[in-house]
């Protein structure tokens, strides 16, 4: 059984390493001739997942002529059974969280999407906040309210903070509406739409929008 | 054993789990510390939070910056201490979990995603096995069997007979025996979780904006054309001449680093995936995939490194894993029985020669190449390896003495641990330190009664109370080497100046001014703090 996993596994690797070598060909087109066809990922990816396939066979079956019992031995029977539902579980709870952003209608969001110093990151902001009483709307420092590390957060255009401040500027005295207005562009000089988010302080409703 | 076990449970070299946890726990303590603390500065700063999930804002309490300083110092504090512990309980790594997270969860203020990945790799970690440094190191025996707190019988017959198998063992280096393997289903855990992160990575960086170069440009504070603003440094100048070299110049240059990013986070999540099979596959492919991985996650992380890149100690801890998953078992073998000291055990004269060779190398390298941490790494091997010598003799000459007191040693440990550990809390001059350190020794105290009276087991009191005298040095030597209260208490003074909370702002530029750098900009401290007094004479505590 361990031989017929080792050659399928050996078969299965050489077939991943083809694919990854003409994906890393087909990008290194792209490369050259600055273009984004893309036809490199769609070969490329199932390469490194045919390898993947490959080395967990591989392993399983290297595993089991191991000699050398280990000094702890793996748990047995249904503790065993309830360990591996729990990594399992957590695994796909890991794999699922991202895709919560790639899916969902919020572009701006990118916690626990593993989206480091994405393009959206680095957007170029520039914030305004505003606020009504006495029936006029006047620009507010936010410097002057809020921890600078705030205004970085809103920035970023984060809805739970936005929603959240616009909350907290309606409990201030005489405050009957707040707005924010945020104005990005791209790393590469695009403008994206206006994020705005106001409040109605009389009955605490909510708007948000993206206007142009 | 089905597929899947082999696969969850597939044996690894004890000291990939063991260095895993031990290194883990130990730079997360100084990272929380050193990089982490001082970020307390603005939670609660005017009133205003927003935690990471809805939930936790409306359970926690009011946020403010000594409670988030309190949770941190307790965080780094316990993270030491089960660092040095010799056989931790895993309810003690759980409380690691749930302190971490709470630490970076309460507040939207920490967004670092980092600080979630370590809440994720202390959760793995408390399924880990639970080794000794000994049973991870020495040459294997048999499989551990853990005895009753009554079975002394059952543990002279085993001693006496490993004691046999010992004397029967092969002669040879001490340093190159075999390690022994354990079966980790957290370690697969963990190496797979991390291959999620690199997994989605790459993911992002497919986006056209990245692959084509204008993302990375903005990151590093290039301009469109991907070079400096004139009078900035070029944080890419090797990367640039090293693709000159090959032929890769302009907007080109720019497509390939696009690219070449999703390329090292797919081999890094590929790599990772298959490491818990390192230490057991023959494949040769599988091997060279391995250092694939090694040398492209290094490549990686070193050159954020070089480049600048602002992301805490994330670099520190992938560089740490990718060593730790990657390089062959016996490397790390090595150099683990070179650097750690064995209790009761001695691998020969070779071990304690490589040991002072590894201090003098970090010593070296550290000051040399302006790595304190390194250099003082170097220091304490050095320092640790004739103390570890004399104890050892001691231990030999007054072991039978010793087991009638190891109750009073051992409470002696804890009290002792306890005290070092309030007292470096109120030196560490934070505020919330003080009651984090008294949460901590209130919690030594509450193992060491659990340990006497349910487990009748003195012994391991030992480590809990070395573990938490070194904790608190350790708080109070990375205030005092670390301008970590400076950049807090001058943060804290300018976020309340601006909010018009006087009084507030006037104390804590007192205290920037007591732990500033020694610079030209004394004056202008100084300024500030007189500043805020005339405010209070004329406003009073707050602005009107």
């Amino acid at each position: 059984m361990s031989d017929r996993e080792r050659e399928w596994s050996t078969r299965i690797a050489q077939a991943g390493a083809g694919l990854v070598a003409v994906g890393a060909l087909l990008l290194t087109f792209d490369v050259t001739a600055q273009e984004q066809r893309a036809f490199g990922w769609y070969a490329l990816v199932p390469g490194v997942l045919a390898l993947l396939a490959a080395g967990v066979l591989r392993g399983a079956a290297d595993a089991a002529g191991v000699k050398a019992p280990p000094i702890v031995e793996p748990p047995q029977g249904k503790v065993a059974t309830w360990l591996a539902i729990a990594f399992g579980a957590g695994l796909l709870v890991q794999a699922l969280i991202p895709l919560r952003y790639y899916f969902g209608s919020d572009p701006y969001d990118e916690r626990f999407a593993w989206r480091m110093f994405s393009n959206v990151r680095v957007y170029r902001c520039d914030l305004g906040a505003f606020e009504t009483r006495s029936g006029y709307e006047r620009p507010v420092s936010l410097m002057q309210t809020i921890h600078v590390g705030w205004g970085s957060l809103l920035r970023r255009n984060r809805p739970a903070v936005m929603d959240a401040y616009l909350e907290w500027r309606c409990e201030q005295e005489g405050v009957t509406a707040a707005r924010l207005l945020n104005r990005c562009v791209s790393p590469a000089g695009e403008a994206v739409p206006d994020v705005v988010r106001r409040i109605d302080c009389a009955d605490g409703a909510l708007d948000d929008g993206e206007e142009r | 054993m089905s597929a899947l076990s082999r696969t969850l449970y597939v044996p690894v070299a004890a000291v990939r789990p063991y260095l895993a946890l031990k290194c883990t726990l130990i730079l997360l303590a100084f990272d929380v510390w050193i990089a982490r603390l001082y970020k307390g500065h603005g939670h609660g700063a005017g009133g205003f939070n927003v935690a990471h999930f809805g939930l936790l804002d409306a359970v926690q309490p009011s946020i403010s910056a000594p409670l988030y300083v309190g949770v941190i110092v307790l965080t780094g504090a316990l993270c030491l201490t089960i660092a040095i512990a010799s056989r931790p309980p895993r309810a003690l790594i759980v409380l690691a979990f749930l302190l971490h997270t709470w630490s970076w969860a309460m507040s939207m203020l920490d967004s670092y995603q980092h600080h979630y990945l370590l809440s994720i790799v202390l959760l793995a970690l408390a399924f880990f096995p639970r080794l000794t440094a000994e049973e991870a190191l020495l040459p294997p025996s048999a499989p551990v069997k853990r005895d009753a707190p009554g079975d002394e019988g059952k543990r002279k017959r085993r001693k006496k007979k490993q004691a046999e198998k010992k004397k029967e063992a092969p002669e040879g280096s001490a340093l190159l025996r075999p390690f022994p393997l354990v079966s980790a289903g957290g370690y697969a855990f963990l190496a797979a979780s991390v291959a999620v992160v690199y997994a989605y990575t790459a993911l992002s960086k497919t986006d056209p904006e990245w692959l084509a170069g204008a993302a990375l440009k903005s990151v590093l504070h290039l301009q469109e054309n991907g070079m400096p603003a004139p009078g900035r440094d070029d944080p890419i100048s090797f990367f640039r001449e090293l693709a000159a070299s090959f032929g890769l110049a302009g907007e080109t240059f720019w497509w390939f680093m696009g690219h070449s990013v999703v390329g090292v986070q797919l081999v890094c999540a590929l790599g990772y995936l298959l490491a818990p099979f390192r230490d057991v596959t023959t494949a040769l492919w599988m091997h060279a995939l391995g250092w694939l991985a090694l040398f492209t996650a290094l490549s990686f992380h070193l050159g954020a490194e070089y480049m600048g890149l602002e992301i805490g100690w994330f670099s520190y801890y992938m560089i740490g894993y990718a060593l730790i998953f990657f390089l062959p078992g016996r490397w790390l073998v090595i150099a683990a029985r070179a650097l750690v000291p064995l209790l009761g055990a001695s691998l020969g004269p070779e071990v304690i020669a490589a040991r002072i060779l590894a201090g003098l190398v970090l010593l070296a390298a550290g000051f040399g190449a302006e790595l304190p941490v390194v250099g003082w790494l170097g220091v304490a091997i050095l320092a640790l390896t004739p103390i570890r010598l004399i104890a050892k003799a001691a231990w030999t000459r007054e072991a039978a003495s010793r087991e009638t007191q190891t109750h009073h040693v051992a409470l002696g440990a804890a009290g002792i641990g306890a005290a070092v550990l309030v007292a470096g809390g109120y030196i560490a001059d934070m505020p919330g330190a003080p009651a984090a350190a008294i949460a901590g020794a209130v919690l030594l105290g509450a193992g060491v009664v659990y340990l006497l009276v349910a487990k009748g087991q003195a012994r391991a009191i030992h480590g809990y109370g070395v573990g938490a005298a070194i904790a608190g040095l350790a708080l109070i030597a990375s205030m005092a080497l670390s301008e970590t209260r400076w950049d807090f208490y001058r943060n804290y003074g300018g976020n309340h100046r601006r909010l018009g909370e006087w009084a507030i702002a006037y104390h804590a530029y007192q205290k920037a001014v007591r732990y500033a750098p020694d610079d030209d900009a004394a004056d202008s401290r100084q300024r500030r703090v007189d500043e805020m007094r005339a405010n209070i004479e004329r406003d009073g505590p707050r602005r009107p």
